[in-house]
């Protein structure tokens, strides 16, 4: 007991020092992280910070004018609430559907049947293919006149429909485009449900538990830390929307499918105002940000850990 | 006892029929645009739209790899440029996260928390931050319209595989390289010699979705490729795709072959992948 005690104090006394010998190997092996960091993170992060500061359209040199940009965003620039609400519409509905179809998908190819493994190529496929093929794809599916959807639609006697080119279907459309792509989610639950261990059903089968009961005492919950990675990186793609708009729409009609990633790239790399973009990039972050800490906040209480991972 | 083995087969029906159902729905649009590549350009616009080409048109492939074609695009240096970069990106890539993959799972250090809040942070912070400071140190450099600036970054790690491997190696028990650690093996040997190989399925991950992602990235190689010598497929069909609308066959074609590598990895690939991708800590 005494001698654990004076372990920990001799622990505590060099928790201050932040090097010794012992973690040398660890810096040659991370290495190239921490080079790279500081070149493609830590100084472009801060540069883009003081970009953000000042009139700058990369050729002549930045001059500083404090918070203009972020003042003009808020508040003068209609264009870019405009696409901060856009992008904020496909947060709240495009997200949740991406999820809930993953997770239905990869149910489903859980199945123990014969061939199951073509099934599951079949929904992967489609992301395989170059998002601006997909845009492409889809603009013959959604063409006002000779696209796929509208035939269909009139064989049913549906007035066809303007999918991209009414304010109303830009957005719902797009979104749909993306459910085609819902396989790379899939796979992550996938492989997390085959983790499940088979004992954990048979138990509960033997309790007289329903599937429906099953489904949310036992795979839910186990499954979880796969949910809540997906819901990260979800809110983080899809706050990173472009190709949709670039490709698809060009933002229209009436900006209605302008996203926020759309209106920096046209701002910094067509119209050459670095600075702006580099303020909209922040407040871009600082969404992101906040999304991403009330999701890990209220993670403690749906997220579940078979045992400490260290 | 044969009532519920009828029953059993039914249940097994109506999962194949659930299953066809969404895998059609799933390959119809990939079907369509096969079908489309075969088509002449009249019957493309064509309504209703039909699903057999009438006549069967190969000219649309031909023309991809003619240069004397009058709707030549330059298919065969996108697809030589993409898979250059391909290949790059995810050598760079294994190579850095392997090694600091394996730092952060097995190696001590002080800092090593704070790094990993890091480590997460970048993952956090979206590219169009980055992305102007960068271009402007592209602009310095000259690595601008080169494709080295796209396959430079990969031997500097990926975050997001860093923390994957990372992940991995945890799960391999620590006895086994404690054991090679006390009979004087190197820390560089053990990564070689017992690491890696129970690595596989997570090295075959990484090595698809790598490639898959750096191949139909569209992004990065917009912002630093500009002339058309340099462009990958990505943003080379972007680029043809707002020219003529008569290319429309030629753009399904292009697309087709744009897709074919990534299916053939992929297949190749896939039986790893379902468990190189796992990490919900809860091993059976």
């Amino acid at each position: 007991m005494v001698n654990v005690k004076a372990k920990q104090k001799k622990q505590k006394k060099h928790s201050f020092v932040l090097f010794s010998r012992k973690d040398i190997p660890f810096y040659i092996f991370a290495a190239p992280w921490i080079i790279g960091m500081i070149i493609f993170f830590l100084y472009p992060a801060v540069m883009s910070f003081y970009y953000s500061l000042t009139d700058y359209d990369i050729i002549s040199k930045p001059v500083f004018v404090g918070l203009k940009n972020y003042i003009t965003l808020f508040t003068k620039d209609e264009i870019f609430m405009k696409s901060v609400q856009n992008t904020l519409y496909m947060v709240a509905f495009s997200l949740p559907l991406q999820l809930i179809l993953q997770l239905l998908l990869a149910l489903m190819l859980n199945w123990e049947v014969k061939g199951i493994g073509i099934f599951r190529a079949m929904y992967y496929i489609p992301v395989l293919v170059p998002p601006v093929s997909i845009s492409l794809l889809f603009t013959m599916v959604y063409d006002d006149n000779y696209g796929v959807l509208n035939g269909l639609l009139r064989l049913f006697g549906i007035p066809p429909q303007q999918w991209l080119t009414s304010v109303q279907l830009s957005k719902p459309s797009i979104i749909i485009m993306g459910l085609w792509t819902a396989g790379s989610g899939m796979l992550f639950y996938l492989s997390s449900l085959k983790n499940v261990p088979n004992s954990l059903y048979e138990s509960a089968s033997i309790d007289g538990a329903s599937a429906w009961t099953k489904m949310w005492k036992i795979t839910l919950p186990i499954i979880s830390p796969t949910i809540f990675f997906q819901l990260i990186m979800g809110v983080i793609a899809t706050f990173q929307l472009f190709t949709e708009s670039y490709v698809l729409t060009k933002g229209g009609p009436d900006y209605s499918s302008y996203f926020m990633m759309y209106y920096l790239y046209l701002t910094a790399f067509k119209e050459g105002r670095m600075g702006m973009a580099s303020a909209m990039a922040w407040i871009l972050f600082v969404i992101i940000l906040m999304f991403a800490v009330l999701i890990l906040k209220t993670s403690k209480k749906w997220v579940y850990y078979a045992e400490d991972e260290r | 006892m044969s009532k519920s083995r009828k029953k059993v087969f039914m249940v097994k029906i109506i999962k194949y029929v659930v299953l066809s159902v969404v895998g059609i729905i799933f390959m119809a649009p990939l079907i369509f645009l096969v079908s489309n590549s075969f088509k002449t350009f009249s019957q493309i616009i064509q309504f209703p739209p039909s699903l057999i080409p009438k006549p069967f048109i190969t000219t649309n492939y031909t023309a991809l790899f003619d240069s004397t074609d009058p709707n030549y695009i330059s298919f065969p240096t996108f697809i030589v440029n993409s898979l250059i970069v391909s290949v790059g990106v995810v050598i760079g890539t294994v190579i850095s996260t392997v090694l600091v993959g394996y730092a952060f799972a097995r190696l001590p250090c002080r800092l090593k928390n704070f790094l990993f809040i890091i480590l997460l942070s970048t993952l956090m912070i979206p590219p169009s931050v980055l992305v102007i400071p960068i271009f402007k140190i592209y602009r310095d450099i000259h690595f601008l319209n080169t494709l080295k600036a796209l396959i430079v970054p990969a031997f500097f790690g990926n975050a997001f595989f860093i923390f994957f491997m990372r992940q991995y190696i945890m799960g391999i028990p620590y006895e086994l390289d404690e054991a090679a650690y006390i009979d004087g093996a190197s820390r560089f040997t053990i990564l070689w010699k017992i690491l890696l190989p129970l690595c596989k399925p997570v090295i075959i991950s990484v090595v698809v979705l790598e490639f898959v992602w750096t191949w139909t990235d569209f992004y990065t190689p917009l912002i630093y490729l500009t002339s058309e010598s340099k462009m990958t497929l990505a943003v080379g069909l972007a680029m043809f795709q707002g020219q003529r609308q008569a290319l429309l066959g030629l753009l399904a074609a292009a697309t087709v072959i744009s897709i074919v590598p990534m299916v053939v990895l992929f297949l190749a690939a896939q039986k790893y992948f379902v468990e190189g991708i796992s990490f919900s800590g809860l091993k059976s």
